[in-house]
C-alpha cells in the first residue's frame, strides 16, 4: 500500500464525488477504485493500491491511438508483475500547488520528474528509447495534456495499461505500465 | 457496442474482408473487436456515440500490401478510411467520416527512402513522423531543416495533403512536396510527375512533369493512396534570428495585418510568422483557474493581468529572421521600424524574455523545424481537454482581420469559450485558426460546441470567408459552402471520383466527397 498525502484545498470526499467512467476513446478516467480519500482536518490522505486495483480487474485499457495497434488490451503478465518494483519515473506538475504537494510525499527512491505540461524534453531525452527497451511503471500528477501525448507516444512501441483518476479540473492522477511490444514497426532510415 | 457496418455490408462479407486482409498483411495486423477503440476520435464531437465509428482497422507494410488490400476492398465493396499516423487530433484523427469503415493505417509504412543535402529534399512513406525525420537529419549531421506544424508526431506526408502548415519559410507543406506515388482503387500505383519517366533523376526536384499536373487531386481527396511523397527541405541557413512582438489592444489586429502584408509580399517577413491571441499563447503554460474561477470567458482585467504575468499581448507576432546577420540585420530594422507607430507594440529577442516557459522561447524551436508537443497545453485552459479547429481563410487586410477577428471572438465567447486565434501568415492570405477548446466530457458542452461551430460556419459562408480545413464531422457542412455555379465544383470532384473509384471504397465522404451509392445532395 502506497500512501500519499496532499495538503491542498480540494474539499474531503471531492474525488469520491468525481468518480466517473469515462470510456471516450483515449481519455479513460476510471473510477477512483484505487485511489480513496479520508478526511483528516485539512488534510486530505489519498491512499494508492494498485495491486488491489489490478486484482480486482480495474485496470483499463488505455485505448490511445496506438495501444490497440500495438496489441495491448490486457493486463499481462509482466506488466503485473511490474508493480513488485519501483516506479520507473514519477512526473508532477510543478506549477500546481496540489501536484508539488503530492510529490513531497512520495518515496524518495522514485525518480522525480518535475514537468510544466510539456513532455516534449522528457521524451526526447530518455523516455523514447527506455518504452523501447524495457517495461516501465510510470506515475504522475499531470494535466491532461501530459498524459495524453505520453501515451499516444508510448502506444507506438509498447502494450499500456493504467488508471487514471480525476483530482481536479487541472489535474489528473495516474499510473501507466508499459511493456514493449515485440511485434511493434522498427523505425526505418 | 458492436462496431457498425457499412451501409450494404453484412457481417458475413466484412469477416470475409477482413479474413482476407488477415492473408495480406497477417493476422497481427487487422484489428478488430475492442482493438478498434484505438481509432476512435479522442475529443469527439457528436453526442451520437455511432458517429465516425470503424468497424475494424488494417496496418499494411508496404505499397504492394496496399494493392491487395485494394483489389479485396473492391471485390467486396468494403469502404477503406486511410490515415497515413491518424494524429490529426484537432480534425478527427484515425477516425472515419462513415461509419463501419475499415480504416487503412499506413504508420507501419514508415521508411526514410532518401534525404539528399545537395538538392535539399526526403522522400519518405506516409507513417514517417516529423520526430522521425528530424531525427535522421540529426544523426547524421545534414545541413537541413524541416518544417514542422505544432504537433511533432503527425505525419509528413499526411499534414501536407491535408494541406498542414508550418512556421519557417517552407511553412506550405503542399506547396513543397515534389513528386508522389499513387494507389488508385483499382489497384494501380501511379507516379507522378518526373517520377512517370523511366529512370528519371529529378522526380523530387521538378514538380510538373509533363500534361497536367495531378498531385493536387490527391490533396484532402479520396481519389487515391499516396505512399510516397517528396518533400523539400530548407538548407540550414546561416543565421536565425527569433523575435516576437507584441500588442495591446485587440483591435490593433487591423493595423497589425495592413503592415504585415507588403513585409510579407516583398518578403521582409521570410517565414510563415503567426499572429497570435492572448489566451492561446498563455494557455500553453497556465490555466485558466491560475488566473480565474469564473466561468465564461475572462474579462478585461485577467486579460491584464495574464498580459503582465506573462509578458504578452493581445496579439503576439511570433517571427524569425533567417540569413547572414548583414541581410538580418536589415530586414529587422525594416520590420521594427514598421510595427513601431503602433501605440504600445513592445520588440522582443530570446535573450530579452527572462520567464520560463516563454512563449518566444518555444516558438524559436517551431520556427527553425524543432518537432514539439508544447502546443498540447492549451488544452489544459479550461479543463476536460477537448480540442477543434475553425479555420477560415482571409485575406491579408486589416478590414478582413478585424472584421474575421470580431465575427468569430464575438461568437465563441456569447458561447462561454475563450477566444484562441491564430492568423499564421500567408504571401496573400491569412489562415485564422480558431481553436475551440471544451470539456469533452460534457455532453451539453459537446452540443454547445457543435452549435457554435455551425453558426460560425453559416456566418463566415455568408461574408464569402471559407474553411481551409476541417473536423470530420464537419466536411460535408465546409463542402457546401463551395457551392458556386450551382456545386459546380462538388460535381466536378464527384465525375473524377466515379471515374477514378466507381465503387466508391476510398474514404467515403472525405471533404464531402462520396461516391455515388452514398451520395446525397450537398448541403447548403
Amino acid at each position: 500500500m502506497l500512501e500519499v498525502s496532499c495538503r491542498k484545498e480540494m474539499p474531503p470526499g471531492a474525488l469520491a464525488g468525481q468518480r466517473q467512467r469515462l470510456c471516450r476513446s483515449t481519455m479513460i478516467i476510471v473510477p477512483a477504485f484505487s485511489i480513496r480519500l479520508t478526511s483528516a482536518g485539512s488534510r486530505v490522505a489519498v491512499r494508492v493500491s494498485p495491486e488491489e486495483a489490478m486484482q480486482r480487474r480495474h485496470f483499463i485499457h488505455l485505448a490511445t491511438l496506438t495501444a490497440v495497434f500495438t496489441g495491448a488490451a490486457k493486463p499481462c503478465a509482466p506488466a503485473l508483475a511490474a508493480f513488485s518494483r519501483n516506479r520507473d519515473r514519477v512526473f508532477f506538475d510543478q506549477r500546481f500547488p496540489t501536484a508539488r504537494g503530492v510529490a513531497a510525499l512520495w518515496p524518495a527512491f522514485d525518480p522525480l520528474m518535475a514537468v510544466e505540461g510539456d513532455i516534449t524534453p522528457f521524451w526526447g531525452n530518455g523516455l523514447d528509447r527506455m518504452t523501447r527497451e524495457r517495461a516501465l511503471l510510470l506515475s504522475g500528477v499531470t494535466t491532461d495534456s501530459f498524459l495524453f501525448c505520453l501515451r499516444t507516444l508510448a502506444a507506438e512501441h509498447a502494450d499500456l495499461d493504467g488508471r487514471v483518476s480525476r483530482l481536479d479540473r487541472n489535474l489528473l492522477a495516474w499510473t501507466i505500465y508499459t511493456v514493449p511490444n515485440p511485434r511493434a514497426e522498427p523505425r526505418h532510415g | 457496442m458492436a462496431e457498425p457496418l457499412p451501409p450494404g455490408v453484412d457481417a458475413g462479407r466484412m469477416a470475409e474482408a477482413l479474413e482476407r486482409f488477415r492473408r495480406i498483411v497477417g493476422r497481427d495486423w487487422v484489428y478488430s473487436g475492442e482493438k478498434v477503440a484505438s481509432y476512435y476520435d479522442p475529443y469527439t464531437i457528436p453526442n451520437d456515440p455511432a458517429r465516425h465509428k470503424a468497424h475494424a482497422a488494417i496496418a499494411p507494410a508496404s505499397t504492394e500490401h496496399v494493392q491487395a488490400i485494394v483489389k479485396v476492398a473492391n471485390e467486396l465493396r468494403i469502404p477503406l478510411w486511410t490515415v497515413s499516423r491518424g494524429k490529426n487530433f484537432a480534425y478527427g484523427g484515425a477516425a472515419p467520416v462513415l461509419s463501419g469503415s475499415v480504416v487503412l493505417d499506413l504508420s507501419r509504412m514508415n521508411r526514410i527512402l532518401e534525404v539528399n543535402e545537395k538538392f535539399g529534399y526526403a522522400l519518405v512513406e506516409p507513417g514517417v513522423s516529423y520526430f522521425d525525420l528530424y531525427r535522421y537529419i540529426q544523426e547524421r549531421g545534414l545541413k537541413l531543416w524541416i518544417d514542422v506544424p505544432d504537433p511533432g508526431w503527425g505525419s509528413v506526408v499526411g499534414n501536407a495533403l491535408d494541406h498542414g502548415v508550418g512556421y519557417t519559410p517552407y511553412g506550405d507543406h503542399f506547396g513543397v512536396q515534389c513528386g508522389m506515388e499513387v494507389v488508385l482503387a483499382s489497384g494501380e500505383v501511379v507516379r507522378t510527375g518526373m517520377g512517370a519517366m523511366p529512370g528519371n533523376n529529378t522526380w523530387q526536384l521538378f514538380k510538373y512533369g509533363f500534361g497536367p499536373y495531378v498531385d493536387g487531386m490527391f490533396s484532402q481527396s479520396n481519389f487515391g493512396i499516396v505512399t510516397k511523397m517528396g518533400i523539400w527541405l530548407m538548407p540550414e541557413p546561416p543565421g536565425y534570428r527569433p523575435y516576437l512582438i507584441t500588442f495591446a489592444r485587440e483591435e490593433d489586429i487591423e493595423q497589425v495585418v495592413e503592415i504585415v502584408r507588403p513585409l510579407r509580399l516583398n518578403n521582409v517577413i521570410q517565414n510563415a510568422a503567426t499572429i497570435r491571441s492572448l489566451v492561446l499563447d498563455a494557455a500553453l503554460f497556465a490555466t485558466k483557474s491560475q488566473y480565474s474561477s469564473a466561468s465564461g470567458p475572462i474579462s478585461d482585467s485577467v486579460a491584464k493581468r495574464i498580459m503582465a504575468d506573462q509578458e504578452i499581448g493581445m496579439w503576439n507576432f511570433c517571427g524569425a529572421l533567417y540569413g547572414p546577420p548583414p541581410i538580418t540585420d536589415a530586414l529587422w530594422t525594416a520590420i521594427r521600424d514598421a510595427f513601431a507607430k503602433i501605440p504600445g507594440v513592445k520588440f522582443y529577442f530570446p535573450e530579452d524574455r527572462k520567464r520560463r516557459p516563454d512563449i518566444l522561447i518555444h516558438r524559436a524551436d517551431t520556427m527553425r523545424g524543432v518537432p514539439k508537443l508544447t502546443e498540447f497545453g492549451f488544452l489544459n485552459w479550461n479543463g476536460g481537454g477537448g480540442h477543434v479547429g475553425f479555420s477560415p481563410v482571409s485575406p491579408t487586410t486589416g478590414k478582413d482581420a478585424i472584421k474575421q477577428f470580431r465575427m468569430v471572438s464575438g461568437r465563441v465567447r456569447e458561447h462561454g469559450f475563450d477566444y484562441m486565434g491564430l492568423m499564421a501568415v500567408g504571401f496573400r492570405e491569412l489562415h485564422h485558426v480558431t481553436v475551440i477548446v471544451y470539456d469533452q466530457s460534457n455532453p451539453k458542452e459537446r452540443q454547445t460546441l457543435d452549435e457554435l461551430f455551425n453558426l460560425l460556419v453559416r456566418e463566415a459562408a455568408s461574408e464569402g470567408y471559407g474553411e481551409y480545413r476541417t473536423h470530420i464531422h464537419y466536411m460535408d457542412t465546409i463542402a457546401g459552402t463551395y457551392s458556386w455555379n450551382d456545386n459546380a465544383l462538388m460535381k466536378m470532384h464527384q465525375t473524377i471520383k466515379d471515374a477514378l473509384d466507381p465503387n466508391g471504397i476510398l474514404s467515403p465522404g472525405k471533404s464531402g466527397i462520396w461516391p455515388r451509392h452514398l451520395r446525397k445532395e450537398p448541403k447548403q
